[in-house]
């Protein structure tokens, strides 16, 4: 589809090559693995207020924050948009990328200018399917964040600080 | 029973040293006391001789179809020729049959009311609060009521065992009811041994009857033509000397022991499993409460007849214009639904928690509490309950289902209180009176929370400590319990959320206002665990209010603590507290501050998500943690999972419990967990105190 270079310019500036800091996820992968995935991981610098994730549109890119804030948020009929959790440095983003229909579950927005660690989602997707090694080290990760996902939107349909009933004083 | 050196205590006295000497025991073996014998024409002779120097004389006599309990005139009222049959589910009142014995007076069980009523009444005036024309409010507890003495004829073993609980309970402990110790000072007991039992009946497998070895003054027993008498106590043996009463005969005395002998082999000694309290603690997740919750109404029955039951809660009276109003201190039970109801929602929203919490209680933590059984064996509560639910069958066949293995060897009914999961006790004196406080300035927090600063001249209250907590008096409303959310040398700050009437009548209280202030109570957070340690603080909601002290003794002392971490939730950016001081200790350079919302609009920039999720990877080494916790309680459940999963000792956690309070001191029920009464053990508990308590729902 997309090579990184294209990917995602209507929301941001993509730097190919170099990267100037430590990127969390990529470092906690085996050197091997992190070796193969970093050549096609490119930078995506974000002002505040961009939304580069939409809800029920395909996604193009999976990231790892590496610095900044961005919001998970869903739209809720009758409340409008919900923000059910926001994301820091280290967090991955776009896990839709890599599970059919590759179509996102929320909408994602930076809170401030955020810098992000990103891939295609197409060659992602290559990546998994011929580099069995990458695939076991890199399906744990995404799955926790799946898991995180799921958690916070569980949360937030519970409503931890409320549900409760008349009061006594 | 349980104490058999036990039989009266005089109001104040603190576990026995001031006892009335010639009371202070029954004399030793009640069985081998010599025994004289009242024939049954000079009964009233006894009467009038216990109603000397206008002493009130209370026994039972017949009052629409029942036998009750009440004052008596003569011996004519008594019940003679009656007698009560208790099944499951059903009492009544039948004749004697013909023939011999049929003009008996004590020829019945018990009955309802036995002598609850008479030391603990239902309804007792406890306090009235109003404002004195200068605007100040007073607080007047009701002192010790001028209480005439009372003899109390009729009283069986079972009863007599339930008013050694109750001294326990009301006397000995921390606080102790000044008006039960009014009526309990100067009470004849003459007590009558049973020649008849119910199907209800259980004493002898409680280990309370059917003979009576203490407690008593006098020990009837009743035989056709008259009563053995012996003196149990020196008051006892005074007045039969004033009777001049003849020996017994001494077969007349066998026929008598014959009598309570065939009752006891008729009742039997394995009414409910030897283990009782250990099955029911290691079953609280059986599936036979659900069974029992289908039949029970939550009626609240059982916990009016029994002779232990305690709980009390005040009713409060108001005027029109809501300067003045008085409590009425009323019996409570743990099967109302308001009865541990508190601002954060109901700790016991179904009927089997509230079934589970009585009877754990009665046969169970009773034990941790107390050093007794709470249940006497006198079976009001299986005769009263309108569908016959029997604790002898339930406790039967929870120790026989059981689902975990319950810990006690057969044969030991007194397990130990010294479980190190139990708190120490307070150890100091717990205030009772009310002080007075002055509203200095109020703060709008947020839409429903404001902070009033106080200022008093109390010693006590100025002496608080982080955690505590005050109960808060104003006229017309009830008494709410509420944390200390600062302390000043001259008075101290109370953060309150509007929940209910009362405390919305606080949060817009204005400068000047006058208040009543009991306190301060409760054990206070632990600041001292954590010198020298890492400091991880974790607050959600209103339970910033209570941590606000701990954050004061962290920065007026910063070098005692190492690393300092505070983690804030709220549920909405409109609902956080103290934002000024928040930022600015998330400006200094020597802790972190994390602040989360649950829910944001998207003019929201900060962070969404739960508290927990602020220390995913940011505690570091949580062995040398000292965590200070305060939310609602499935965030201090989660929040403890996690810093245990960081490495935080469980000694090392602590949390303040919310729990329904009305009295503060441990008297009045409400707050009971398990074992903990929440007042007076707590609030503030270790994560390793409260075990699995933390966790399990509807306790």
């Amino acid at each position: 589809m997309s090579s990184p270079n294209r990917a995602s310019t209507h929301v941001g500036r993509v730097h190919p090559g170099v990267w100037p800091t430590e990127i969390p996820v990529l470092d906690a992968l085996p050197e091997g693995p992190r070796g193969r995935l970093a050549a096609s991981v490119a930078r995506l610098d974000l002002k505040a207020g961009v939304t580069f994730l939409r809800e029920g549109e395909t996604t193009d890119f999976l990231a790892i924050v590496v610095a900044g804030r961005v919001a998970v948020h869903l739209r809720v009929p009758e409340r409008g948009p919900i923000t059910i959790l926001t994301l820091e440095p280290g967090d991955i983003v776009g896990w839709s990328a890599i599970v059919a229909p590759y179509r996102a579950t929320t909408s994602v927005t930076t809170l401030e200018p955020t810098e992000l660690a990103m891939i295609d989602a197409e060659t992602l997707r290559g990546l998994l399917e011929a580099d069995i090694e990458l695939a076991a080290a890199l399906h744990p990760l995404i799955l926790d964040t799946v898991v995180a996902r799921l958690a916070a939107t569980r949360t937030q349909l519970l409503d931890l600080f409320q549900g409760r009933e008349a009061d006594p004083w | 029973m349980v104490t058999p050196d036990r039989v009266a205590t005089v109001p104040g006295s603190r576990g026995g040293s001031m006892m009335t000497p010639d009371r202070v025991a029954m004399l030793p073996a009640v069985d081998t006391l010599p025994r004289t014998f009242l024939p049954r024409h000079r009964v009233d002779e006894l009467l009038t001789a216990l109603g000397a120097g206008g002493r009130r004389v209370i026994g039972p006599t017949v009052v629409d179809g029942a036998i009750v309990m009440t004052d008596l005139e003569g011996a004519a009222e008594l019940p003679a020729g009656w007698t009560l049959r208790s099944v499951p589910g059903r009492v009544t009142m039948e004749p004697l049959p013909e023939g011999p014995g049929a003009a008996r007076t004590f020829q019945y069980p018990v009955t309802g009311d036995g002598i609850k009523q008479t030391l603990f009444p239902s309804r007792v005036d406890a306090l009235s609060v109003d404002t004195a024309p200068d605007g100040t409010v007073r607080v007047r507890v009701v002192g010790p009521v001028d209480a005439p003495p009372v003899a109390i004829i009729g009283a069986r073993a079972c009863d007599l065992a339930g008013l050694a609980v109750h001294d326990r309970v009301l006397l000995d402990g921390p606080a102790s009811d000044p008006d039960y110790a009014a009526r309990r000072a100067d009470v004849l007991i003459v007590a009558v041994e049973c020649a008849l039992a119910g199907s209800t009946c259980f004493c002898a497998s409680m280990g309370t009857g059917p003979e009576v070895t203490s407690g008593a003054d006098l020990i009837l027993n009743e035989l056709d033509e008259g009563f053995i008498v012996r003196a149990a106590t020196r008051a006892g043996e005074r007045l039969v000397s004033t009777l001049h009463l003849d020996a017994a005969d001494p077969a007349a005395t066998a026929r008598a022991t014959a009598e309570v002998a065939e009752v006891r082999a008729g009742l039997g000694t394995a009414a409910i499993p030897d283990n009782a309290r250990d099955v029911l603690l290691a079953n609280l997740g059986h599936a036979r409460w659900d069974e029992i919750a289908e039949r029970c109404l939550s009626c609240a029955n059982c916990t009016l007849v029994c002779p232990t039951c305690f709980c009390t809660g005040p009713v409060v009276q108001s005027d029109m214009d809501g300067r003045a109003s008085s409590s009425v201190r009323t019996w409570d039970s743990c099967f109302t639904d308001g009865f541990a109801q508190v601002a954060g929602g109901n700790f016991r929203p179904r009927p089997r928690d509230r079934y589970r919490q009585w009877l754990t209680h009665k046969f169970g933590t009773w034990w941790d509490q107390f050093g007794t059984s709470g249940c006497v064996g006198c079976g009001r509560c299986i005769a009263w309950c309108p569908v016959g639910i029997d604790v002898r069958e339930e406790l039967t066949i929870l120790a026989a289902n059981s689902a975990t293995p319950a810990v006690t060897p057969p044969g030991d009914r007194r397990p130990g209180t010294d479980d190190a999961r139990h708190p120490a006790p307070v150890p100091f004196e717990l205030p009772t009176a009310y002080a007075n406080a002055t509203v200095e300035w109020v703060r709008q927090e947020t839409a429903d929370t404001a902070t009033l600063r106080l200022t008093t001249r109390d010693p006590g209250l100025l002496a608080g400590r982080p955690g505590q907590f005050v109960m808060v008096a104003v006229p017309a409303f009830a008494i709410p319990p509420i944390s200390v959310s600062r302390f000043h040398p001259d008075g101290l700050e109370l953060t309150i959320r509007a929940a209910g009437a009362a405390t919305s009548f606080l949060t817009r209280l204005r400068p000047g206002a006058s208040l009543g202030l009991r306190g301060p109570l409760g054990r206070p957070w632990p600041i001292e665990d954590a010198f020298g340690r890492d400091v991880v603080v974790v607050a959600g909601g209103i339970g910033l209010a209570p941590l606000r002290p701990v954050l004061d003794a962290i920065v007026q002392a910063r070098d005692r603590f190492a690393d300092v971490r505070l983690y804030i939730g709220a549920r909405t950016p409109r609902d956080q507290l103290f934002i000024d001081e928040i930022n600015a200790l998330a400006d200094r350079d020597d802790m972190i501050v994390r602040v989360t919302v649950d829910r944001a609009g998207p003019e929201w920039l900060g962070r969404v998500g739960i508290v927990t999720q602020l220390f995913r990877s940011v505690v570091g080494t949580g062995r040398d943690a000292t965590a200070f916790i305060c939310g609602p309680e499935r965030m201090m459940a989660a929040t403890t999972d996690r810093l245990g999963d960081l490495g935080v000792p469980r000694e090392h956690m602590w949390l303040t419990l919310e729990r329904h309070m009305d009295c503060g001191v441990g008297l009045c029920g409400h707050c009971q967990l398990g074992r903990r009464f929440v007042c007076r053990d707590g609030p503030v508990f270790s994560v390793a105190e409260l075990g699995d308590d933390l966790r399990t729902e509807g306790l």
